[in-house]
């Protein structure tokens, strides 16, 4: 009997030296960056959701601008009036700043510590700052600038009651929302904020 | 100055997960083994326990050995990923980041010993080989009491019951290859 124990014994010992050979030299090789993204859905989540700095933005912009800069040169070249030439002039601003914007973003973006989650909070965070500036200050007051000059043009092209009914209102609705906006952009950034902080807090209190 | 070793704090935190995970992977390896049948679901099992122990990480107190802790929430996903299984319910996260494995460089007698351990043990009954399990990863009676929540006296009643219906399978192995 004790012979069979002792023969068991051994056994056992060797099963259990066969089990922990079963998984060495095995790799298993973790993308860590990946994995600590994958992590919380959350932030993986959290860079598609905006496209500033994206490279499909960076092309959009692109593609307005060079639309924008023809018609300047078709207004003039066909000379189309004073207006008019302002108003292409104004969007070929708007286009090419909304250009240099993105694609400023885009590079800075690309250039964060990806194995860090704090610089990856961080540089998202800042992206959707600018993205909500964007949104609530530069672009309402740079559609009220370019609606007033539309507005100019069709007072010298067509009627009083086109200017009222639609260049003049655009215009003011625009001022509008630049002013009900301008100071949003706290307030609608906070919750984001505190979302995020509280995924780092969970990081930090381990 | 502050959030410097805020940074640094949150990066060496990450550092020490990636650790405690790299440090253990050949364990948590060898309990997705024991639960799944292909490689597919055996990533899949990894995967959906690092995802647990991320999760896990911050509730963990110090009060258990960290291999103690590690095991309960591994085993914890293990059993309900076996039953998932069963009714084919997809892993929550599916991302791949884990890359390809590369065979064990075992001769093939020992991959032959291995693969017949590895049958013996799916072929208990799942508390038997949790128990098991815990077992040939040379935890005490202590810490499989603590891990499963048996008494030490019933664990090891078990094993001793377990251990001879292991070698059992074993051996009528051998004897049916022999």
């Amino acid at each position: 009997m004790q012979n069979s124990d002792a023969l068991g014994g051994k056994e056992i010992q060797d099963l259990q030296q066969l089990w922990q050979e079963s998984a060495k030299n095995e790799s298993i090789n973790i993308k860590e960056q990946t994995m600590i993204k994958s992590m919380n859905p959350q932030l993986s989540n959290f860079e598609v959701e905006f496209g500033t700095g994206k490279k499909r933005t960076v092309l959009a912009y692109g593609l307005l601008t060079c639309i924008w800069a023809f018609d300047l040169i078709q207004d003039i070249r066909q000379n189309e009036g004073i207006y008019e030439i302002i108003f292409h002039a104004v969007a070929l601003l708007f286009g090419a700043s909304m250009l240099f914007f993105h694609f400023w973003v885009h590079r800075n973006t690309s250039h964060y510590d990806e194995s860090s989650m704090q610089s990856y909070v961080e540089m998202n965070l800042w992206r959707t700052e600018q993205q909500l500036r964007l949104e609530h200050r530069v672009f309402p007051i740079a559609m009220a600038i370019l609606f007033a000059f539309l507005t100019l043009d069709i007072t010298a092209d067509f009627s009083l009651w086109h200017t009222f009914l639609f260049g003049m209102m655009m215009t003011i609705i625009f001022i509008g929302i630049y002013a009900y906006r301008k100071g949003r952009v706290g307030d609608l950034l906070k919750p984001l904020r505190d979302k995020l902080q509280s995924a780092l807090q969970q990081l930090n209190e381990h | 100055m502050t959030q410097t070793t805020d940074t640094k704090s949150t990066t060496a935190r990450e550092a020490e997960f990636v650790r405690l995970l790299n440090n253990n992977k050949a364990r948590v390896m060898r309990l997705c083994k024991a639960y799944t049948t292909s490689r597919e679901d055996r990533e899949d099992l990894f995967q959906e326990i690092a995802v647990q122990l991320w999760k896990a990480l911050p509730t963990y107190r110090g009060e258990a050995q960290i291999s103690t802790w590690l095991y309960r929430i591994a085993l914890n996903v293990a059993l309900r990923f076996s039953y998932d299984t069963k009714r084919r319910k997809p892993v929550s996260e599916r991302i791949s980041w884990i890359e390809e494995t590369t065979p064990h460089p075992h001769d093939d007698a020992t991959r032959e010993r291995i693969e017949q351990l590895q049958r013996c043990i799916a072929a208990l009954p799942e508390v038997d080989r949790s128990v098991m399990v815990l077992y040939l990863e040379e935890c005490s009676y202590k810490e499989i009491s603590e891990i499963t929540g048996l008494t030490e006296t019933n664990v090891g009643v078990k094993i001793s019951r377990i251990k001879d219906k292991l070698l059992g399978c074993m051996r009528k192995d051998d004897g049916g290859a022999a």
